[in-house]
């Protein structure tokens, strides 16, 4: 299908969906999700033609006095599988172009909803500029939900803020809630993680 | 040793181990550890990542287990990717160990108490 030639409405009917927790690459296929507090970082090689989008947020941590160091680990995580995967399809990563979004507040109820949304976004920004990846546009924070929309074909992103109601927080806040969860979770010994020769 | 193309990680896994009492010397890629190695530079366990730009991790071991002063320090491999013929690629070349992200801090320094001992 020529996803290129779609009107604004269709491409984003034929984009596959980026849930909390995972990424995807394409070259053709639209692909897109739904921020609350989590952000997205669309990665886009311009040479090949080639991107990728994450759907991501840090852990709140509050195990021990690695905490800050481990919450960013977790990030970094999100990060590195989706630059990893654009790798291993020939992409190279000075060539790497990146827009980013997400962060917001969405339930106002909570002190600690804004910060958390500031932490995604702060660490998605200092991420790029760690690892030279130029970010040419953001759109961060505020009392919004996010649907982002992005064209791995040409780097093209559609980001459109909703002003959410209480039903659709709270279904976005629940399903975002559900994958802070995971990342909170210990390792079992049965995934191998570790293996000494 | 730490060697890693990421600086995010090199920030990090550095920050672990200089809480736990470790000195890291830090390369951003293999080419520049082996710069290091052939120096002689002196070190008890060299982590490193697996893809990285130029040299890899295998590549980067095979050559440093070559050197008769780092033919016995142990070797972790921390990286994203879990296949296990890649593992069983960088047992071959000499690795003591395959760490796969995201590892906590606990568990990274557990097992480097492991590969000491």
């Amino acid at each position: 299908m020529n996803y290129a030639g779609l009107p604004a409405k269709d491409i984003e009917r034929y984009a596959r969906n980026v849930h909390p927790g995972a990424w995807l690459i394409d070259s053709e296929q639209p692909l897109a999700t739904l921020l609350g507090s989590c952000v997205a970082v669309c990665l886009f090689d311009p040479q090949l033609k080639i991107g990728g989008i994450n759907h991501f947020m840090l852990p709140d941590m509050r195990r021990g006095k690695y905490d800050d160091v481990d919450s960013l680990l977790s990030g970094n995580f999100a990060m590195e599988a989706l630059l990893n995967a654009l790798l291993v399809k020939g992409a190279k990563k000075p060539r790497l172009q990146a827009k980013a979004f997400g962060g917001g507040t969405i339930i106002d109820s909570e002190d600690s909803a804004a910060s958390i949304g500031q932490r995604n976004a702060e660490f998605a920004r200092q991420w790029l500029v760690r690892e030279g990846i130029a970010l040419l546009s953001s759109d961060f924070l505020g009392p919004w939900s996010r649907k982002v929309v992005f064209l791995p074909f040409s780097g093209e992103v559609f980001c459109k803020r909703l002003l959410t109601n209480m039903a659709t927080a709270a279904v976005i806040a629940r399903e975002e809630r559900a994958y802070a969860a995971t990342l909170l979770q210990k390792p079992k010994a049965a995934e191998n993680k570790i293996e000494l020769f | 040793m730490l060697v890693d193309d990421s600086a995010t990680i090199l920030l990090s896994i550095s920050s672990i181990l200089g809480k736990a009492g470790y000195t890291v010397e830090k390369a951003a890629n293999a080419e520049l550890a082996m710069g290091k190695f052939n120096a002689g530079v002196k070190i008890d366990l060299l982590i490193t990542d697996l893809n990285m730009p130029g040299m890899n991790g295998i590549e980067l071991i095979t050559e440093v287990r070559k050197l008769p002063a780092y033919k016995f320090v142990p070797i972790l491999f921390l990286t994203t990717e879990s296949q296990q013929a890649r593992k069983m690629e960088a047992k071959a070349a000499g690795a003591s160990g395959w760490i796969v992200k995201p590892a906590t801090a606990d568990e990274l320094l557990n097992t480097i108490k492991l590969v000491l001992k």
